[in-house]
């Protein structure tokens, strides 16, 4: 019986993997160049977000709160953080569409410093998108409420997967600002601010 | 056979044969060559099963064999677009676990399916044959599914020719397995239908890699028309970089 519905839901997997694709292809955004980067980024503040995870910061709320309000604070702070993340993972994508497009260039400087791009952008890509998962099932199941258990602590989400989340962005924030410079844009102070 | 049913059965050959003069033109064995060994040989399948579909035991050694070995011509096809895809994840541990394991999954539910549904088919040898096509192209479906996923998360750019192989392969393998699975319930009195369905399908993922294959690479449209940064401008613009960067 579950063999079965396994198999039928392969089998729809795949029609519907062809839908997808097809609205996916409809749907994009077309040829991403230089000029659409800007104006599609969320400012992410990075000092901030380094706060948020770290773990000394975390500490003296601890010491200094009562147990009820760290625990409400700490779950203000995911929420916080969440944001953050969700901003990352949304500048990631940009990024990858636009890097997509200059590594298949004809210009070699540009599609190596594109390759490059890539590659960062999927870390941080896939960095964002497993804290999000992390995070909101913490927020889900009410993890901070739960007395017997301790409250979840931010400063595990600084590496998930193997990625250092904040450090990947900010190497990530330089290989957008080489290509970008490679590319000749003058809104180069803006690229830095929306990202 | 007439004129209608010659052109849905054997269409796909000179589709097939149009598709590797393309490759070759364009010299895509150099980034695709499983696709491009994939195409060869369905050409010279294709040429085999033409020659003897009059003399029907041939036919069926034949048949069978060329679908076993462009069964998996087709997973290392799928293979070769996974690794280019997704060569940005080489630096991730865990990533090349990822197409073992779907491998193994894929053989493991297979195996239990076979055992748990029995089939309709009389010839022992054929039910095998089946089976093991089905678990194939089950495991095609698997890797597209994956594909589409990975790309829905981590973006492509849908003028890929990788992007072109892969839609391609997924629509036929997806209908593929749907039809396979039913032949091996259903038996011969699915055969036509079966043969039929798999045979359009494919003449349409031939037609998506042909279009893929035939278009011209987008030439690099002209930078933003302003003169180059100074070097001025560069020097102050890397320092901005620069202090950007943490130590």
């Amino acid at each position: 019986m579950i063999i079965t519905i396994l198999w039928n839901l392969m089998i729809s997997a795949g029609f519907m993997s062809c839908v997808v694709i097809a609205a996916w292809i409809w749907f994009h955004f077309p040829d991403r160049t230089a000029d659409d980067v800007v104006d599609f980024l969320l400012p992410v503040d990075l000092e901030k977000a380094e706060i948020l995870l770290d773990a000394n910061t975390e500490t003296h709320l601890r010491c200094d709160l009562s147990r009820r309000d760290f625990r409400k604070t700490q779950r203000k702070r995911i929420h916080l953080y969440v944001v953050f993340v969700h901003r990352m993972a949304h500048n990631a994508a940009v990024l990858i569409d636009w890097a997509n497009r200059e590594a298949e260039g004809g210009d070699e400087q540009a599609a190596q410093l594109a390759r490059e791009l890539q590659q960062i952008a999927v870390e941080v890509r896939l960095y964002s998108l497993l804290t999000m998962i992390k995070l909101r099932l913490w927020l889900l199941i009410r993890l901070d409420s739960w007395q017997v258990l301790p409250a979840p602590s931010l400063y595990e989400v600084r590496e998930v997967g193997g990625i250092l989340g904040l450090e990947s962005y900010d190497r990530l924030k330089t290989a957008a600002s080489f290509l970008f410079l490679e590319m000749g844009q003058r809104n180069f102070d803006e690229l830095l601010q929306n990202l | 056979m007439n004129l209608l049913n010659f052109i849905v059965w054997w269409g796909e050959l000179p589709l097939q044969a149009i598709l590797l003069y393309v490759l070759v033109r364009k010299q895509s064995f150099r980034t695709f060559p499983w696709f491009f060994v994939y195409t060869l040989f369905t050409v010279a399948a294709g040429i085999s099963r033409f020659l003897t579909h009059n003399y029907h035991s041939i036919y069926f050694g034949v048949y069978w064999t060329t679908q076993a070995v462009s069964s998996l011509l087709g997973i290392a096809v799928m293979y070769e677009v996974f690794r280019n895809v997704f060569r940005n994840f080489s630096r991730l541990w865990w990533f090349p676990l990822i197409f073992p394991l779907t491998v193994l999954l894929s053989l493991a539910l297979t195996i239990s399916r076979s055992l748990s549904v029995p089939s309709g088919l009389h010839d022992g040898a054929i039910a095998w044959i089946v089976g093991t096509e089905m678990g194939l192209r089950l495991l095609q479906v698997a890797m597209f599914v994956l594909l589409v996923t990975m790309v829905l998360l981590f973006g492509l750019r849908w003028r890929q020719q990788a992007f072109g192989i892969c839609a391609g392969y997924g629509l036929h393998a997806s209908v593929a397995l749907l039809t396979t699975t039913k032949f091996y319930e259903f038996g011969t009195n699915f055969k036509f239908l079966w043969g039929l369905v798999s045979v359009i399908t494919y003449s349409i993922a031939v037609l998506i890699w042909l279009w893929y294959f035939s278009v011209q690479p987008r030439s690099e449209p002209p930078r933003a028309e302003q003169p180059p940064l100074s070097a001025q401008e560069l020097g102050r613009y890397k320092e901005i970089v620069r202090r950007v960067r943490r130590p």
